[in-house]
């Protein structure tokens, strides 16, 4: 997935945090000139506006400048999730009590068991690779 | 449900299987164990040893299997030392959809250490959430405590 940013001088010290968020998630800049900078990334991310310390209009208007390609950025009140497109599917074989313990610790963390599976799937292979 | 196991009595299985199941039962011949979850048994004995054990051994509830390796290519080739893998019968199915740079993260991370894509998925997840209830257990039980 590519993310491809305009840059402008009023959004200048948002998209430092930016960069060092994007770079937390194993992001690279693939290419970078005067007026855009390319990120190439494997991950998901979700920012909001208080992480690049900005306020709900200013963010408002950094999110416009955001291109996705291979997938989707999707703003929601003060809050960006940046999605890769998701074509492949994988089928898991669980038993019941495997089924059951996975419910369980989704409703506490307040996802559904594909979100909870999804997200716990790619925090592991995210710590994997930090290792 | 939990899942069965009658093996035969034998100190070298035994010693194998008294880190990974519970010993519920026993007589002369046999000993009975029993698990939820899946385990991952290596049987101390060589390859002929180990077939003839793994014929000998008996699943209720659940499947034995002798696990082999995925290489890097998607071929499968037996392991390198005999091992036990006995999982609970599996009828829940759960589709999951990711990118193609996530998929291939995962299929990577699979083969390198040989095992199949999804379940190299499941056994990632379910570690994590085992540890993640055992972590809620013992919240509850500090909070009992008082």
């Amino acid at each position: 997935m590519k993310i491809i940013i305009k840059k402008s001088e009023a959004t200048r010290k948002a998209l430092k945090h930016f960069d060092f968020l994007l770079r937390d998630l194993f992001y690279e800049v693939a290419d970078e000139n005067d007026e855009k900078i390319v990120y190439n990334g494997v991950f998901s991310v979700e920012i909001t506006a208080e992480m690049l310390g900005m306020r709900f209009r200013a963010f408002k208007k950094f999110c416009d400048l955001i291109k996705v390609e291979g997938g989707k950025a999707k703003r929601r009140g003060s809050i960006v999730t940046i999605e890769p497109y998701r074509k492949r599917v994988i089928r898991i074989k669980l038993s019941e009590d495997e089924y059951e313990a996975l419910k369980k610790c989704s409703a506490l963390r307040g996802k559904t068991v594909r979100e909870f599976f999804r997200g716990a799937l790619l925090s592991s292979l995210l710590t994997r690779r930090e290792a | 449900m939990p899942y069965l196991v009658r093996v035969p009595k034998d100190p070298r299985i035994e010693e194998s299987f008294r880190y990974h199941l519970k010993k519920i039962g026993e007589n002369d011949e046999y000993s009975i164990y029993q698990g939820i979850v899946e385990a991952v048994i290596p049987l101390k004995m060589s390859w002929p040893e180990a077939l003839e054990v793994f014929r000998e051994i008996k699943v209720e509830g659940g499947y034995k299997r002798l696990p082999r390796t995925w290489l890097e290519d998607g071929r499968e080739v037996p392991a390198d030392k005999p091992t036990l893998l006995i999982s609970p019968k599996r009828s829940r199915i759960l589709t999951i959809r990711l990118s193609d740079e996530e998929y291939e993260l995962l299929r990577e991370d699979a083969y390198s250490v040989g095992w199949s894509v999804s379940s190299w998925a499941r056994h990632l997840v379910m570690n994590l959430v085992w540890e993640y209830l055992q972590r809620e257990k013992f919240k509850e039980a500090m909070r009992n405590l008082g």
